[in-house]
């Protein structure tokens, strides 16, 4: 048996742990092994001291001060509900999470896919000199007519699949 | 004889388990239940961290408050205690960080009892008692990874799943921080003592 391995047996050997045979491993390694018996003897000491701990007893009228806290935080709820609620909150960072995400979808799907019609004028476009204003114009606007883009296509699907025209619908 | 309420008879036949689903239906006054159980326990491990009773105190109530405004987040796949006991660890470590708090700065008054403490009985010689002494001043030396561990695991008297469960790491690297904890404390005591081994009785 190797020291590190040992090491790792001694608080199991503490707690009658061990099956025979590890038993057997882990005392010969012991008596040729001086690091691993003086952990053995740290490992006791830690173990002799945790039965030696004074039994420790919280102090008077503990509970009742903690369950004082708690009452005044339960008023402060009532007063300020919106303050405390954890699980609305967690709900409405849900919710803007999913916007975000949707909204980034969106623009993202704008940017890639080419049959995006609106935004092809915007890309061949060169940008304008000295004019970042209306640039940033373009783009907004090739965002724009790229949004309006794809609501025509799902539109023109959906007629195309009920076989019919856009009055009809 | 003396005559319980029913409360408290209810409160001692009722799990903690059960205790949660009335206090969180909105019966809070059952959350004095919990403390009554827990109390001694996480009082006792926040001296282990603070060495002193009077924030020992302090930090057990804010334990119990923190415990309580996070209750609903209690998922039951662990008992209560290891979960209580997770908070408690949380709860000190941020107690010691913001109180900029090393081994070496926390006050060990409390161990000067130990060279006097009867409970060991009277036939625990002096040096007996100074060498505790020496073992849990050399803890507090320890890194602060290693004397968590130690505390959690010797003083706190938790077992490996559970202070795998409190510190959120897997049973094996338990076994593994406590090898180099008690390395580490092997250093320090024979820098100590000058004596290799630490000689026990």
């Amino acid at each position: 048996m190797y020291c590190h391995k040992a090491e790792l047996l001694i608080n199991r050997y503490l707690k009658d742990k061990l099956d025979t045979r590890e038993m057997v491993s882990f005392k010969d390694h012991l008596a040729i092994c001086k690091s691993c018996s003086s952990s053995l003897k740290i490992a006791k000491a830690l173990l002799e001291e945790q039965g030696l701990q004074p039994a420790v007893k919280a102090p008077g009228g503990f509970t009742e001060d903690v369950m004082s806290a708690v009452f005044s935080l339960e008023a402060d709820k009532k007063a300020h509900p919106t303050e405390y609620d954890q699980k609305g909150w967690s709900m409405a960072y849900r919710r803007l999470g999913f916007s975000l995400v949707l909204t980034a979808g969106i623009i993202v799907f704008s940017f890639l896919v080419p049959a995006f019609r609106g935004y092809s004028g915007v890309i061949s476009t060169p940008a304008p000199q000295n004019d970042n204003t209306s640039g940033y114009i373009d783009v907004f606007t090739g965002l724009d007519s790229g949004v309006k883009g794809i609501f025509e296509n799902i539109n023109k699907s959906v007629i195309d699949f009920k076989g019919g025209t856009d009055n009809e619908l | 004889m003396t005559w319980k309420t029913t409360k408290e008879v209810m409160g001692v036949l009722m799990t903690d388990e059960s205790i949660i689903e009335l206090v969180l239906a909105g019966n809070t006054h059952m959350f004095s239940q919990l403390v009554d159980r827990h109390k001694d326990k996480i009082y006792g491990m926040a001296l282990s961290f603070t060495g002193n009773n009077s924030d020992a105190q302090d930090v057990s109530q804010e334990i119990f408050i923190k415990a309580y405004k996070n209750l609903f987040r209690f998922n039951r796949k662990s008992k209560f205690s290891t979960w209580l006991y997770r908070v408690s660890y949380n709860v000190c470590i941020d107690w010691i960080r913001s109180n900029n708090k090393h081994g070496r700065d926390l006050d060990l008054t409390g161990f000067d009892n130990i060279l006097t403490d009867s409970r060991a009985g009277p036939e625990e010689s002096f040096l007996e008692k100074e060498k505790r002494f020496i073992l849990k001043k050399a803890i507090y030396d320890l890194k602060e990874k290693y004397r968590n561990i130690l505390i959690l695991f010797y003083f706190q008297a938790l077992s490996y799943e559970e202070t795998a469960e409190v510190l959120e790491i897997p049973v094996k690297t338990v076994e593994t921080q406590l090898y180099r904890a008690r390395k580490q404390l092997k250093v320090l005591l024979k820098h100590e003592t000058g004596d290799e081994p630490y000689v026990l009785p």
